[in-house]
């Protein structure tokens, strides 16, 4: 027993394909990844605008628990459950007023002595690209993507510490180790619109339809994304945005876990490829992937 | 005539004692507002939202939608050559806001955030069924995101069924000690 997995709300809901493939790449890796019993959602797009210490104590509960159940390393998958839950641990282990407030409201000490990665961190730092490419079967060959990181990958940078905060790479990398070739563009970081997706659609549509331009002139097969908000916000409202602009997209938008996994020697099954909203089949068959 | 904005000199630090952050350290380089995804939105922008600050503004802060608008994505905050932390800054305000019973101008995300802390109350997790179902009753905007919501339901990404932790009463006991600790 290795690495704890706190799997957030979309793991097995919205980002279900994330989850999928993300569990089928740990275990073509033959990774050591165990589920935390009985978690508590991080509280993540609501919390910090109710109350501060509400934000702080929803990833203490986890963290609290993650150790008692003796994990030193947390794999968070979705980026936004690893901003809450590193936010917290830097700001109780650097808060003593916090931390003690916290305490009290959760009735448990903390230890301290964990861990969190996300996603693309896990792979690239603890798992470390060689391994990866070691066990590539099948190479993407010729598939042209873009690697999208969305707003919160990098940042904060104190607490993200993680690649260059305005031009990252990991996730380019990655993609190179398999086999494709990632383009290099300029709106890698802008934000989707992340926790508007219900509640101010129109911003959403107006910023997913500026990526998506940018994204069109660059003739790629397919977005790589890392963020199940980032790739929800794309893929399933990419339709509206093209009526609402009367033009036409029509490009996946793929979990990177989703290509590794293929390139790992997993079926379009068990990486969930049927879960998304605009059809990845055609160009992957073309390419020669399937 | 022009109406005279009334001034709170302690509200810069009221949002000190919220968040930690320092408005004062701000020089209006602007920064923040050139890279800010919803400016364009915004009555006033990040930059002048803090100078509001700054001028002791509270009525003009609070009870505008800008501070509503941000999307916490992180970038102002990353850019800022004076490493001073807007997002914490907007968190603070929105927290004093609803404190102080200002009503929240963007209705649509109120519900938002109250629908999602209210289902983590209630059963330690979100479930999209709930979440998309009470915002719609709270807007009543039941047809809105059919767009959207459909090809998830058909791709099986939405469960009915709320996953209930099992220890929720360890849950409930979050949401009631930190009730009870901030009415201090
Ligand atoms: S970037 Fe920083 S210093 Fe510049 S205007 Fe914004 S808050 Fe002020
Ligand atoms: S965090 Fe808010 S204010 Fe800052 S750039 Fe993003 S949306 Fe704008």
């Amino acid at each position: 027993m290795k690495y704890g997995l706190y799997p957030g709300c979309s793991y097995r809901g919205t980002a279900r394909e994330f989850g999928e493939s993300i569990d089928a790449t740990c275990s073509a890796l033959n990774l050591d990844v165990k589920e935390l019993e009985d978690w508590v959602c991080c509280g993540a797009s609501s919390a910090h605008n109710t109350s501060h210490l509400l934000a702080t104590v929803l990833p203490l509960h986890t963290l609290i628990s993650a150790r008692e159940a003796g994990f030193e390393k947390l794999l968070a998958p979705c980026i936004a459950c690893a901003w809450r839950l590193k936010t917290a641990i830097k700001e109780i282990e650097t808060d003593e007023k916090l931390r003690m407030k916290a305490e009290k409201v959760i009735g448990k000490k903390y230890e301290g002595g964990i861990d969190v990665f996300n996603i693309v961190e896990f792979f690239t730092k603890e798992i470390k690209l060689e391994k990866i490419k070691k066990a590539v079967k099948k190479p993407l060959k010729d598939l042209r993507v873009v690697c999208y990181y969305g707003c919160m990958l990098t940042r904060p940078p104190k607490i993200a510490n993680f690649d260059v905060v305005e031009d990252p790479r990991s996730l380019d990398n990655i993609m190179k180790i398999l086999g494709a070739e990632s383009l290099d563009w300029p709106y890698k970081t802008e934000c989707c619109g992340v926790s508007f997706a219900l509640s101010r659609t129109d911003v959403v549509i107006k910023l997913c339809h500026d990526l998506l331009e940018e994204i069109k002139k660059l003739e790629v097969d397919m977005v790589v994304v890392a963020c199940p908000l980032c790739q929800t916000n794309l893929d399933t409202r990419q339709k509206e945005i093209e009526k609402k602009y009367n033009t036409k997209y029509g490009i996946p938008i793929v979990y990177f876990t989703q290509l590794m996994g293929l390139a790992l020697g997993k079926t379009p099954e068990d990486v969930g490829l049927k879960r998304l909203t605009v059809n990845p089949f055609p160009v992957l068959k073309k390419k020669g992937i399937l | 005539m022009r109406e005279i904005a009334k001034i709170d000199t302690t509200f810069a630090e009221q949002i000190k004692n919220e968040c930690g952050e320092n408005v004062y350290s701000c020089y209006q380089c602007k920064k923040c507002t050139l890279g800010c995804p919803t400016a364009y939105a915004m009555r006033y922008k990040p930059h002048q939202l803090i100078e509001a600050i700054q001028l002791g503004q509270k009525d003009l802060v609070l009870k505008d939608q800008s501070i509503w608008l941000c999307l916490s994505c992180q970038t102002c905050m990353a850019r800022c050559p004076q490493n001073l932390d807007f997002v914490k800054v907007a968190d603070a305000a929105r927290i004093i806001a609803q404190r102080e019973g200002f009503k929240i101008p963007v209705p649509e995300i109120a519900a938002f955030n109250s629908s999602f802390l209210s289902l983590v109350e209630r059963f330690g997790r979100i479930y999209e069924i709930g979440l998309v179902m009470l915002i719609k009753l709270k807007t009543k905007q039941i047809m809105k995101d059919m767009a959207m919501g459909l090809p998830l339901f058909f791709k099986g990404k939405f469960s009915f069924l709320p996953h209930k932790v099992e220890n929720i009463s360890a849950v409930r006991r979050i949401f009631r000690n930190t009730k009870e600790l901030e009415q201090k």
